[in-house]
């Protein structure tokens, strides 16, 4: 409980830390988090329990495990936590002293809100004919001898998609320099090849490119290298883009900054405003490449070998040979693996210069 | 050619934004170790014509001279001449991604192709005289107002240019921090005798350190005198109306 103290007496910083925040709590709002936290907790770890007991393989056992009456049991217990949980919290929300301890009440509420909501899922889940679900979907014994192919797959996929966008990073810094000319005329082929790449479908880009210009005219280049140039051409437009606005953000005073001091226009350029430019364009880019890697999936239609097979094309090849699809959920599980970092790596870098720490903002 | 032993000359320059006439038949000569302050309202064109100058901004009409050269044709090395021209600005422009040490060294290895220890030593020196050596390796963002700007001036001084440009170095200043910027700016002056164009709304500094003073309306040059004369014996009505209304 929060007590009061003497006004105008000099005292040090609170702590408004972890303990802080939980000694702040009243027994009731105490209550309502940890019921919201044992909803979640028990939905989790009693489905793991149960699913681990009747056990994760065959698909047959793992469907056996997901319609049994202790899952039923895990769902029910769950339920009546949620609840206890959000009308508890919602009940006491108002009433509370201090907002530390009617944080505590949301939290146990939300997350209570939330176990219901996953619970309820699962119940509607598991009424269907999961047997046949599991058999196509979660079969994960399968997936043992494709392992290294798939390996191999996710390899195929990172290669993709780097070297795309370092193809990319290229074209783009060349056409953003040429978009931001004050030449109409330097700066309209800059915007054709810009609008042409980003009003096309990226699928079409690759047909285009592979069985019209590749194989239409000869040209001696596999599905692979088509596949690494066409990304590399359509990140190029998109890079393009992010880096035009990037230089455009920067204050024109620093360019005639630059120039008062008798830097050419391109010693300017690369001098003074593309170091600047390229640290604020760090978010947007490393969202491209995120999207970048997920496009890669469209060069499965390219018709690859199965030495040069990327993710999605390898989820493809084990539905094939076994007429099962839980290669593609283990695709999905690979693509989570290389984007799902990628993503906390934007996140805390736009924190980052958002708090200003980098020294960037001019 | 026209120059005349003058650093700097401008013959009937016209400067047009769009419909707006913002220079007006500008002629101007500015001689070696002179001190010329611009004043006049907002808007009156002093800031364009201090930047047409060193063709920051590129006069519709008419001739700018530095040192004899006619910067406003098409075959003069620009660049070359702006190394010999330096220029400080309202708002500092530093590169915000270069330490003080580093916005200096920028051009002098990149424009001057000073060597590394040659131009890091010059920089220092410079950062000395502004009294800002102990904060060499700050970046912009960890530097006072002030202190950015005594910065802004060593970086245009390292060039060592024949002429400096002052774009009200001072308005963008906490008042607590303007003396700082014009104690540099007096020390430049009547230290060094560096030829300089200063253009201000400190008043008491164009008095006391300028040599000539300019009162600038409407885009056209109202008035040229002596600080004296300009202050104590304005000729004209627009400049006694604006002098009163800032003194």
């Amino acid at each position: 409980m929060s007590i009061v103290g003497d006004m105008g007496e000099a005292r040090p910083a609170p702590d408004r830390g972890f303990r802080y925040v939980i000694s702040e709590q009243t027994p009731l709002s105490a209550a309502a988090a940890l019921l919201g936290a044992g909803a979640l907790g028990v939905l989790v770890l009693g489905t793991f329990a149960v699913l681990t007991s009747y056990g994760w393989t065959p698909s047959q056992e793992l469907a056996e495990g997901i319609t049994s009456s202790a899952q039923a049991v895990v769902l029910v217990a769950t339920a009546v936590l949620g609840v206890a949980a959000v009308a508890l919290g919602a009940g006491i929300y108002r009433r509370l002293p201090s907002k530390p301890s009617r944080e505590g009440a949301f939290t146990g509420a939300a997350l209570g809100a939330q176990a219901l909501a996953l619970a309820g899922f699962y119940w509607w889940f598991r009424s269907g004919d999961v047997e046949v679900f599991a058999r196509n979907f979660f079969e994960f014994a399968l997936l043992e001898e494709f392992w290294s192919h798939f390996l191999r797959a996710a390899l195929n996929t990172v290669i993709l998609a780097l070297s795309g966008e370092a193809i990319g990073i290229a074209i783009g810094l060349v056409l953003a320099v040429f978009a931001i000319s004050s030449h109409r005329v330097v700066r309209a082929p800059a915007r054709l090849y810009i609008n042409f790449f980003r009003g096309t479908p990226l699928l079409w880009q690759l047909s285009f490119f592979f069985f019209g210009i590749a194989l239409g005219l000869r040209i001696n280049l596999g599905p692979y290298e088509v596949a690494i140039l066409v990304l590399g051409l359509n990140a190029g437009a998109y890079s393009a883009e992010i880096f035009r606005a990037g230089i455009q953000s920067i204050d024109r005073g620093q360019f005639e900054a630059a120039r008062s001091l008798g830097m050419s226009y391109f010693k300017a350029l690369r001098l003074v405003i593309l170091p600047q430019a390229v640290r604020r364009v760090i978010p947007p880019f490393t969202n491209e490449f995120v999207i970048l890697i997920k496009d890669t999936s469209l060069v499965a239609f390219l018709g690859l070998t199965f030495e040069q097979q990327e993710l999605m094309s390898a989820g493809r090849e084990i539905f094939q040979q076994t007429f099962n699809a839980t290669g593609f959920v283990a695709t999905a599980a690979g693509y989570l693996v290389v984007t799902l970092p990628m993503i906390r790596v934007v996140t805390w870098l736009e924190r980052r210069m958002r708090s200003g720490l980098t020294g960037i903002g001019a | 050619m026209s120059s005349n032993g003058a650093v700097v000359r401008l013959e009937d320059v016209q400067k047009w934004f769009g419909d707006l006439h913002v220079l007006r038949d500008v002629n101007l000569a500015v001689h070696p170790r002179e001190v010329l302050v611009v004043i006049g309202p907002s808007g009156s064109g002093k800031s364009t014509l201090l930047r047409t100058i060193n063709l920051l901004e590129e006069p519709t009409e008419g001739r700018v001279f530095f040192e004899g050269l006619e910067l406003t044709d098409v075959r003069c090395d620009l660049n070359a001449a702006r190394t010999q021209i330096g220029m400080v600005f309202q708002s500092f422009n530093l590169f915000p991604h270069k330490t003080a040490l580093g916005n200096i060294t920028l051009a002098l290895r990149n424009v001057l192709g000073l060597p590394k220890e040659h131009a890091r030593a010059r920089a220092l020196e410079l950062l000395r005289q502004v009294g800002l050596e102990d904060r060499a390796d700050a970046y912009p963002g960890h530097l006072s107002g002030g202190q950015q700007q005594r910065v802004a001036i060593a970086r245009a001084l390292a060039m060592r240019p024949k002429l400096m440009l002052f774009d009200e170095v001072t308005s963008a200043l906490d008042p607590e921090l303007i003396k700082e910027v014009l104690d540099v700016m007096r020390a430049l002056a009547t230290e060094f005798h560096m030829t300089m164009v200063v253009v201000t709304h400190e008043m008491g500094f164009a008095r006391e350190v300028g040599d000539r003073v300019i009162f600038m309306d409407h885009g056209q040059i109202v008035e040229e005198a002596s600080p004296e004369d300009i202050f104590e014996r304005p000729q004209h009505e627009r400049t006694r109306k604006f002098l009163s209304q800032v003194l």
